[in-house]
C-alpha cells in the first residue's frame, strides 16, 4: 500500500511533538469514502502515549500537507481522510455512545 | 468539549461537536474575510455585508481549495491564479479546509465513526494553526483567493 511505505520509511520527520521526539508509532491506510461519494483513503496516524498534547496545530497542519503532497507525488488521487488516535485511546474500550 | 468529564471517556456527541466547531471555526474565517474585503470591515451591521457573507457556502470553498493546493490551475482558474500559485500559507490553508470540512460531514452526519479525544484536539489546533496561515498569507494571495470564492469561475 503506498502510504504505509511512505510512512514506514520516515514517520518520524512527518510528525514530531512539540519536544523534537517522534510523536507517531504508526500509520495505517485504508480504503474508505467520502462524503460525495468518492474512493478515499483513510489515514490513521498512531501516536505514542501521552503525545497528543504535545504536538502542535502548525506541526498537524504540516502533517496534513506532508500527507497531501506525498500523496499527489505517488500519482496517488484518492483524498486522506486523517484520523488521529493515541495508544491508550487505542486500547480503551469504554467511550460512550452519546 | 474536549475536556475529560469528572468520569469516564468524553461523549462522543462532545467530541463531535468539537470537530464540527473546528470546521466552522475555519469557514466563518473565510466568509469574513470575504465580507471585510468587498464590503468593509466597518460594515457588519449593513445587509450587504450579510449577502456576501452568505454568498459562499461549503462545496464552493471545498472546489476552491483543491484547486488552490495545486501549483498548476485548471484553465478555468488559470487567469485569475497568482503566478506560481498561492503559496505556503494558503496551501496549507486550503489543505486543512478540506480536510476539516470532511471530518465535519463524518462528525454531524455519519453515525458510525467513532471519534476519538486526539482527533478532536488535533482538529482544533489544525483549524487554529490554518487560520493563522490564511492571515500570514500576502495580501495578493488572500485578496485572489478571496475573490474566487466570492465570484467563482465559470
Amino acid at each position: 500500500m503506498v502510504v504505509g511505505t511512505l510512512f514506514e520509511v520516515k514517520p518520524a520527520q512527518l510528525f514530531e511533538s512539540n519536544d523534537g521526539q517522534a510523536g507517531v508509532q504508526r500509520v495505517v491506510s485504508e480504503p474508505a469514502v467520502d462524503s460525495d461519494g468518492h474512493e478515499a483513503l483513510r489515514i490513521t496516524i498512531v501516536l505514542k502515549r501521552g503525545s497528543a498534547d504535545k504536538i502542535s496545530g502548525d506541526k498537524a497542519l504540516d502533517t496534513l500537507v506532508g500527507i497531501d503532497r506525498a500523496l499527489r507525488e505517488a500519482s496517488e488521487d484518492r483524498f486522506p481522510i486523517i484520523d488521529f488516535v493515541t495508544e491508550e485511546e487505542l486500547e480503551s474500550v469504554g467511550d460512550t455512545e452519546s | 468539549m474536549v475536556a475529560p468529564p469528572r468520569a469516564g471517556q468524553p461523549r462522543q456527541v462532545d467530541l463531535r461537536r468539537a470537530i464540527s466547531a473546528a470546521y466552522y471555526g475555519l469557514f466563518h474565517c473565510c466568509l469574513t474575510a470575504a465580507a471585510d474585503e468587498f464590503v468593509g470591515v466597518t460594515q457588519h451591521a449593513t445587509n450587504r455585508y450579510a449577502l456576501v457573507y452568505r454568498s459562499i457556502d461549503h462545496k464552493t470553498l471545498k472546489e476552491l481549495c483543491v484547486e488552490a493546493k495545486k501549483q498548476t490551475p485548471p484553465a478555468k482558474y488559470a487567469p485569475y491564479f497568482p503566478t506560481g500559485g498561492f503559496g505556503p500559507n494558503l496551501q496549507a490553508f486550503a489543505t486543512a479546509a478540506i480536510e476539516l470540512q470532511e471530518k465535519r460531514h463524518l462528525a454531524d452526519y455519519n453515525p458510525q465513526p467513532r471519534f476519538r479525544t486526539s482527533d478532536a484536539k488535533l482538529a482544533i489546533s489544525t483549524a487554529r494553526s490554518a487560520v493563522q496561515r490564511f492571515r500570514a498569507a500576502s495580501e495578493e494571495h488572500r485578496k485572489a483567493f478571496l475573490t474566487l470564492l466570492v465570484c467563482p469561475p465559470r
